[in-house]
C-alpha cells in the first residue's frame, strides 16, 4: 500500500502545485493608458473645446477647482515627492490665462480634496484629510484673494478625515455636508454642520452611511443625494416636505450597476422644469495618473420609491470623476481622468432610444445616441493629462489636471 | 483596560519564566526528542512542554529612509515569549509578542508594508499565536513506516499559507513580501491530513479564518467575520529536509474590518531545504513565488507579484545569510507621517505599483552562551532599489526617497533563552520535530 499510496499522494500534490501556481482563475484587466474614443463608435462628431489658457502646477498634485467671479481656488492632493496636499492655490482667472496669485497652506493637511465657496461669496470651505487630522477649514473671503482662516473645525466625528465637503443652503440656513473617511473598524459617515456662525460650526446630524465609503452629496431644493459607494445612491428629504436637516428622511436608494457611487448631479432643465434625471459618477479602481475606470449612470428619479437606471455613458479604458453643468444649454461636463473631459448633451428624454442605441442590459447608451458633443482628450504629451475636477462658470470651463494644474477652456455650444 | 491587562499578563509570564529558569536548567519540561513526521513517540502519554523567550536589540541606519533623510534608530524588536505543550493527542502552541510596547512606531524596513505601516514594519499583536490541536493517527503500518495522520486545530495564529514567519528565518529585517507570503494572526479552524512514509510525506491543510487584519497590537478581531475567508496549502516532502508547497487563499476585505475593501486572492509556491550535517554545519535555502490579486466586483483590479530566494550557511561559529527579492507594492496615499497609510485604498485608487528589488546579506555569530542565555551578535546590510512598475506613476520613488538606492545597515544582538520552535505556523500533522529550534534557524 505504502509505496503506491505515497506515489499517488505525491502526484496529486504536484498536480495541485501546478494548478495553484499556474492557473489564471480571475479575469484581470491590464491597465489601459489610452482610452478608446467612444464618439467614433456612434459616428458622432464631438468638437474639441477651445483652449484659452493654462496655469502650470508642478510642485503638488492638483485636486478640486472652484471659481467665483475672477478668482479660482484649486486644492491639492497627497504627496508629490515630499510636498503634501496642504495647499489651496489662488488664481486670477479674469483673463484667458490663469495666473497664480497666492496660496494658503492648511496646517497638518495631507490632502485638501474639496474646496467650495458659499453662495454668498463670504466663505471658503476646505475639506481636510488625512486620518488623525480630519477637519473642515473655513476661511473668510472678505478679500477673495487673501482668505483668512476663521476656524478649523474638527471633532471625533471628523477626525478620520473629511473627504468631501459641500456647503449648501437649506431653508435659508447654510450647512456643510462632510463625508467622512472610514477606517478599519470605523464606518464612513456623513456629518452635517450648521454654519450659521462659521466660527463655531454646530454638528446637527451624523449619519452612518456607505459601504465602504460615503463619498459625496448633492443638495438642492430640500433634497439630499448621497453617494454611498457600493450601497448606491440615496435620496433624502431634508426640507422638501416633512424631513429636515436634523432628521433626514430617506426617500429612496438605488444600487446602480457596478456600484462605486462617487458623485451626483441632479439636473433641473430650465426650459421645461424637468427634474427627472440624476447623473451618477462611478469611480472604479484606478492608478492615479495612469489608469481609471467607471461610467456615468443616468437615474430616473421621478418616483423616489422606484428609482431606475435608464442610461449609461462609458469610455473604454477610462473612468469618470467630477461633474459640472451648463443647465441653460443642457450640457454635462465630466472630468474623465485619463480620458480628459467629455461634454454630453443631456437635454430631453435620456431613457428613450432605439434598440441599436441600447447596451446589452437594456440601458440607453449616451455615446451610441450621439450625445457626446465636445471633449478634451487626455493623456496628451503637451496638454491636459489626468483630469480631476471641472467647473463651468459664465461661458468658461475650468478644469484641474492632477499633473499639470489649472486649464481654462471656452464652454461648449449646443 | 485591555492594554493594561495585556501588560500585566506579559509581565506575569515573564516573571514566571525567569522564576522557572532559576529552578531548572531551562524552560523546558521534557527533552526535545526526534520524531519523524507522523511517527509516534514512545511516551505519548507524557506531558511535554517547552518555554522560551527571545528578543533582538537592533541598531538600524536607513539611508535614505525618506526624502533624502537618513534615520538611525535603536530598538528592541521581536520580543516573544513562546510555549508549547503536548499531552497525548493534544498540543498547544502559544506565542506572546511584546512589539506593541517596544515597536509602536514600527521598525525601519525599506519597502515593507502592511496594517497601516509602510517602510516600517508594523508591530505584531500581543497574542501572536494560541492554537490548540488534536492529532489522530488514522492508519499505520510499522513495517513500511507508513502513517496516515489527521489533525484539527483551532485558535489564533498563522493561516496555513505560504512560507514561515520571517521572525524565525535567518535575517532580522523582514522581506517586502511579508503580506504576500504570510497571513498572520487570525482566528481559525484547520483540518489537515498527512500521508507519511519514513521521512517523506504529503499533507494538505484547509482553514477558515477571519479575513480582517489586526488593527492594532492589542485589538481583537471582529468576531462576526469568523470564517469568512479560507486558505489551503499542499505540502510535499520528498526528502528529509526538503519540501515544496503550494498555497492558495481568498481573504475578504483584509484592510477594512467592517468589510467593503478589496478582497485578496493570494497564491504562493515554494521550495525549501534545511539540513544540519553530522558535523553541525547548517544549510538552508528557500525559493518562493507569491501573488496577490486585489479584487472588487469579482474582477482583479491590481496585482502584485513577488519572487524571493534566501539562504543560510552555517559554518563553525558563523552563519552567513543572504536574500534577494523582487516584490511589487501597490502604493497608497500616506498620512502626515510618511511611514503610515490609511487602511484600504482610498476611493479604490492606488498611486502606482513600485517594484522593490532588495538584496540583503547578514552574518551572525559567535553565540555567547551561558546556562540560561544565548546572545548572538549579527550585522546585516540591505540594498533596495525601488522603481515604478508603470509610468507615469503618481508615486515616484526617486522623488519620495530622494535617491534611487536605499541602504540599510543593521547591527544587533539576538537574545534567547529556553526552547523556541524553529518554525511557526505549522500545526497538527505538520508540527513535527523540526518545530523544535534547530541550530540553523536560531543561528543568529
Amino acid at each position: 500500500m505504502s509505496k503506491k499510496l505515497f506515489r499517488t499522494a505525491s502526484l496529486l500534490t504536484i498536480g495541485a502545485f501546478l494548478v495553484v501556481g499556474c492557473s489564471e482563475p480571475l479575469p484581470y484587466e491590464a491597465p489601459v493608458v489610452m482610452p478608446v474614443d467612444s464618439s467614433a463608435i456612434a459616428g458622432a462628431s464631438p468638437v474639441d473645446l477651445t483652449l484659452l489658457g493654462h496655469g502650470l502646477v508642478q510642485d503638488r498634485y492638483s485636486g478640486e477647482v472652484w471659481v467665483r467671479g475672477s478668482t479660482a481656488y484649486t486644492s491639492t492632493w497627497n504627496f508629490r515627492g515630499i510636498n503634501g496636499g496642504d495647499a489651496i492655490k489662488i488664481w486670477d482667472v479674469s483673463g484667458n490665462q490663469p495666473v497664480l496669485v497666492d496660496s494658503v497652506i492648511v496646517a497638518n493637511a495631507g490632502t485638501t480634496g474639496d474646496v467650495q465657496v458659499s453662495d454668498d461669496g463670504n466663505l471658503l470651505a476646505v475639506a481636510v484629510e488625512p486620518t488623525g487630522y480630519g477637519a473642515l477649514a473655513l476661511y473668510s473671503l472678505a478679500n477673495p484673494r487673501k482668505p483668512q482662516l476663521i476656524t478649523r473645525y474638527s471633532s471625533q466625528n471628523l477626525i478620520s478625515g473629511v473627504h468631501t465637503a459641500e456647503i449648501s443652503r437649506v431653508g435659508g440656513v447654510l450647512y456643510a455636508f462632510c463625508s467622512i473617511d472610514p477606517a478599519s473598524g470605523v464606518p464612513a459617515k456623513l456629518v452635517i454642520l450648521n454654519l450659521t456662525n462659521p466660527a463655531t460650526p454646530v454638528e446637527v446630524t451624523v449619519l452612518t452611511l456607505g459601504a465602504p465609503f460615503q463619498h459625496d452629496v448633492f443638495v438642492r431644493n430640500g433634497l439630499l443625494f448621497t453617494a454611498e459607494w457600493n450601497n448606491g445612491v440615496g435620496i433624502w428629504d431634508i426640507g422638501a416636505t416633512s424631513g429636515s436637516v436634523a432628521a433626514p428622511k430617506r426617500l429612496g436608494l438605488l444600487k446602480t450597476i457596478g456600484g462605486q457611487v462617487h458623485n451626483i448631479y441632479w439636473y433641473i432643465d430650465p426650459t421645461n422644469n424637468s427634474k427627472r434625471f440624476a447623473f451618477i459618477g462611478e469611480e472604479g479602481p484606478g492608478q492615479i495618473g495612469f489608469s481609471s475606470a467607471g461610467n456615468i449612470h443616468v437615474v430616473d428619479i421621478s418616483d423616489f420609491s422606484a428609482l431606475k437606471e435608464v442610461a449609461v455613458y462609458s469610455v473604454a479604458g477610462a473612468g469618470v470623476h467630477n461633474f459640472s453643468m451648463d443647465e441653460d444649454k443642457g450640457l454635462l461636463y465630466a472630468a474623465y481622468y485619463n480620458a480628459g473631459i467629455r461634454v454630453l448633451d443631456v437635454r430631453g428624454d435620456l431613457g428613450v432610444c432605439s434598440a441599436g442605441q441600447k447596451t446589452a442590459d437594456g440601458r440607453c447608451d449616451l455615446a451610441l445616441m450621439g450625445r457626446e458633443k465636445a471633449r478634451v482628450l487626455g493623456n496628451t504629451d503637451l496638454g491636459i493629462d489626468y483630469v480631476w475636477g471641472v467647473q463651468y462658470v459664465n461661458g468658461s470651463l475650468y478644469a484641474t489636471d492632477m499633473i499639470t494644474g489649472l486649464w481654462k477652456y471656452q464652454g461648449a455650444t449646443r | 483596560m485591555q492594554r493594561a491587562s495585556a501588560r500585566l499578563a506579559m509581565q506575569a509570564i515573564s516573571i514566571a519564566c525567569i522564576a522557572f529558569q532559576s529552578r531548572i536548567a531551562a524552560c523546558q519540561g521534557a527533552p526535545a526528542h526526534q520524531t519523524h513526521a507522523g511517527a509516534t513517540a514512545s511516551d505519548t502519554n507524557a506531558f511535554h512542554w517547552n518555554v522560551g523567550a527571545m528578543g533582538n536589540g537592533v541598531l538600524t541606519r536607513a539611508s535614505p529612509a525618506v526624502a533624502s533623510r537618513t534615520y538611525t534608530e535603536l530598538q528592541f524588536v521581536q520580543p516573544v515569549l513562546m510555549t508549547d505543550f503536548r499531552w497525548r493527542t493534544l498540543s498547544f502552541y502559544g506565542a506572546l509578542n511584546g512589539e506593541g510596547y517596544t515597536l509602536k512606531r514600527g521598525e525601519l524596513n525599506a519597502g515593507i508594508f502592511g496594517e497601516g505601516y509602510v517602510d516600517r514594519r508594523h508591530p505584531h499583536t500581543f497574542v501572536h499565536e494560541a492554537m490548540l490541536t488534536w492529532n489522530s493517527e488514522l492508519f499505520t503500518n510499522a513495517s513500511s513506516q507508513t502513517h496516515v495522520n489527521f489533525s484539527l486545530a483551532a485558535g489564533r495564529g498563522f493561516v496555513p499559507f505560504g512560507s514561515d514567519d520571517p521572525m524565525m528565518r535567518p535575517l532580522e529585517k523582514y522581506p517586502v513580501n511579508h503580506h504576500h507570503s504570510q497571513i498572520i494572526e487570525r482566528q481559525q479552524g484547520i483540518v489537515a491530513l498527512q500521508i507519511a512514509r519514513g521521512d517523506r510525506f504529503a499533507a494538505i491543510e484547509f482553514t477558515r479564518f477571519n479575513g480582517d487584519e489586526p488593527i492594532g497590537p492589542f485589538k481583537g478581531p471582529r468576531w462576526s467575520r469568523t470564517g469568512d475567508s479560507w486558505s489551503t496549502r499542499l505540502t510535499l516532502q520528498p526528502l528529509d529536509g526538503f519540501e515544496i508547497s503550494a498555497s492558495r487563499a481568498q481573504v475578504l476585505s483584509p484592510e477594512l474590518q467592517q468589510g467593503g475593501a478589496f478582497d485578496h486572492a493570494q497564491r504562493n509556491v515554494l521550495a525549501r531545504f534545511e539540513k544540519t550535517t553530522a558535523s553541525g554545519a547548517t544549510r538552508y535555502l528557500l525559493a518562493e513565488w507569491a501573488r496577490t490579486d486585489e479584487i472588487t466586483n469579482h474582477r482583479t483590479a491590481f496585482m502584485d507579484n513577488s519572487a524571493l530566494v534566501e539562504g543560510a550557511y552555517g559554518w563553525r561559529w558563523l552563519q552567513l545569510s543572504a536574500r534577494f527579492e523582487d516584490t511589487d507594492r501597490s502604493e497608497q496615499t500616506r498620512l502626515r507621517d510618511p511611514f503610515r497609510e490609511p487602511l484600504g485604498h482610498v476611493d479604490f485608487q492606488i498611486l502606482g505599483v513600485t517594484q522593490w528589488k532588495v538584496a540583503t546579506v547578514g552574518i551572525a555569530g559567535p553565540s555567547l552562551t551561558n546556562r540560561f542565555l544565548h546572545a548572538t551578535p549579527f550585522v546585516e546590510v540591505g540594498r533596495a532599489v525601488p522603481t515604478a512598475r508603470h509610468e507615469p506613476s503618481a508615486f515616484e520613488p526617486i522623488l519620495f526617497y530622494g535617491k534611487p538606492t536605499l541602504w540599510s545597515f543593521t547591527a544587533g544582538l539576538r537574545l534567547q533563552t529556553g526552547t523556541m520552535r524553529a518554525r511557526m505556523g505549522r500545526y497538527g500533522v505538520l508540527a513535527n520535530s523540526n518545530n523544535i529550534m534547530s541550530s540553523t534557524m536560531k543561528g543568529m
